[in-house]
């Protein structure tokens, strides 16, 4: 595991924030930690991080308890923090070969513009990072987090500020480095990022973790399914889908509502209906899923 | 390049780069005109003179140029903090002790900076040559005040 943490308690001037967490991540996986403004999310990555002392629990980082300063750990890890600051006066390949080099790098100009590059930020030669808009901002934040080619990266809301395409980039980027074995702890309050990038998810409410598992294991065991308005042509046609990771719950004129499996991915749900003669029109998500998952196990617990 | 060092060296040029930086030097440029000014203002008087200008001058320089290395000092750690780029640094591959040799090794260049900057005020303040020349030998070498 690169990331272990078990029954974290953790108070900060004399008031406990976290009561209970727990989270593990693999490498290779993306790991999702959800939870409502003040639930304990960043409070729970700086424990991990080693920049918070725990009052009891287990955290480790590499299989071993990070310890401010220890080399080993921080080596292999790429961090975006929460209050991501800068040194406005420096320029981009400034800021991004002083950190490589504190890294024990030694890059080229054309490395640290590759970086760069990888990221979605342009060359800007001359240009202080103080003129850069909070997505550009975001951005430098991910490359100082990759200069190092970690094994893990914790990144606190990586994609905010960007805009629509920016964002796919970076949903690009993290999956290429899920693909090579980078374990990620994403921690964020956009589920269409959760809902894209992460294999498994955990909620933190009140400072203890209420859910964690798999996203359609979560999403089926609590019966949060998606569900989509299906809008047909010439009715709803006789043959039903063999599928049973296809339910039809309700028919109405031309409209009927359908129910996916977490494990079905949409765009073959609707392949397998046309095939059987199905002639949908338009789709319309009716919520289900992942939000409704979320607003649920987080209502839950506030009540 | 060690770690303390680099850190050093960003500190440093923090202060030579940044507005914030360029602020704290002018600053202390306008604080020691100020005193400059009115040192020569005694001379012109015949209350001081022009050893124990630049007497009182070096003085000045070195314990306000001290007292604004801790004040840039203390905005590297608790500025850096508020500004939220202290934890990337907090998080690189080298023990705390060398992040601390850093930013004091900044604050030295910083007071030296300080120190430094303002000698043609000093030299300045104090005419003609002869006597800036006979008053820097008095400090350096007998360690008494000239008069």
């Amino acid at each position: 595991m690169l990331v272990h943490i078990h029954s974290l308690q953790l108070s900060r001037g004399g008031v406990r924030i976290l009561h209970d967490v727990h989270l593990s991540l693999a490498a290779g996986e993306i790991y999702g930690l959800l939870g409502p403004n003040g639930a304990g999310k960043s409070t729970t990555v700086a424990a991990a991080l080693g920049l918070l002392v725990p009052d009891a629990g287990e955290v480790c980082l590499f299989e071993r308890m990070p310890v401010p300063g220890d080399a080993a750990i921080y080596a292999r890890l790429g961090v975006l923090a929460e209050q991501n600051g800068f040194y406005d006066w420096m320029t981009a390949e400034g800021y991004l070969g002083f950190f490589a080099r504190l890294y024990r790098r030694r890059l080229a100009t054309v490395e640290v513009r590759d970086r760069l590059a990888r990221v979605g930020l342009g060359p800007r030669p001359g240009q202080r990072i103080g003129t850069f808009s909070r997505g550009m901002r975001q951005r430098l934040g991910l490359a100082r987090a990759l200069i190092a080619d970690p094994a893990l990266l914790i990144l606190d809301e990586p994609t905010n500020g960007l805009d629509p395409r920016g964002r796919r980039e970076i949903h690009d980027v993290l999956i290429e480095l899920a693909g090579r074995g980078v374990g990620i702890l994403l921690c964020t309050h956009l589920l269409d990022d959760v809902d894209r990038l992460c294999h498994r998810i955990g909620v933190i409410v009140e400072g203890r973790t209420v859910a964690e598992s798999a996203i359609a294991e979560l999403v089926r065991t609590t019966g949060h399914m998606a569900r989509f308005r299906l809008r047909l042509s010439g009715g709803l046609p006789e043959v039903r889908p063999a599928d049973c990771r296809i339910t039809l719950l309700a028919c109405e004129g031309e409209w009927c509502l359908v129910e996916l499996d977490p494990s079905l991915a949409p765009e073959n749900a609707w392949r397998e209906l046309m095939f059987l003669g199905w002639h949908v029109t338009e789709i319309c998500r009716e919520g289900g899923g992942l939000e409704d998952l979320y607003l649920s196990v987080t209502e839950r617990r506030a009540a | 390049m060690s770690p303390a060092l680099l850190i050093a060296r960003k500190e440093a040029g923090e202060l030579l780069l940044s507005q914030r930086g360029l602020a704290w030097l002018m600053a202390m440029t306008a604080a020691l005109s100020g005193f400059a000014l009115l040192l020569v203002s005694n001379t012109e008087l015949s209350l001081l003179d022009n050893a124990q200008v630049v007497y009182d001058m070096v003085g000045i320089v070195g314990a306000l140029g001290a007292l604004l290395a801790i004040v840039v000092g203390i905005d590297s750690t608790g500025g850096e903090r508020e500004r939220g780029s202290l934890v990337p640094l907090l998080l690189v591959p080298a023990s705390r002790e060398a992040i601390l040799l850093g930013k004091i090794g900044g604050i030295a260049i910083a007071w030296a900076v300080m120190y430094g900057s303002p000698c043609p005020i000093s030299g300045r303040s104090a005419a003609p040559g002869r006597t800036w020349c006979r008053a820097r030998s008095s400090l350096r070498f007998s360690g008494r005040r000239p008069c």
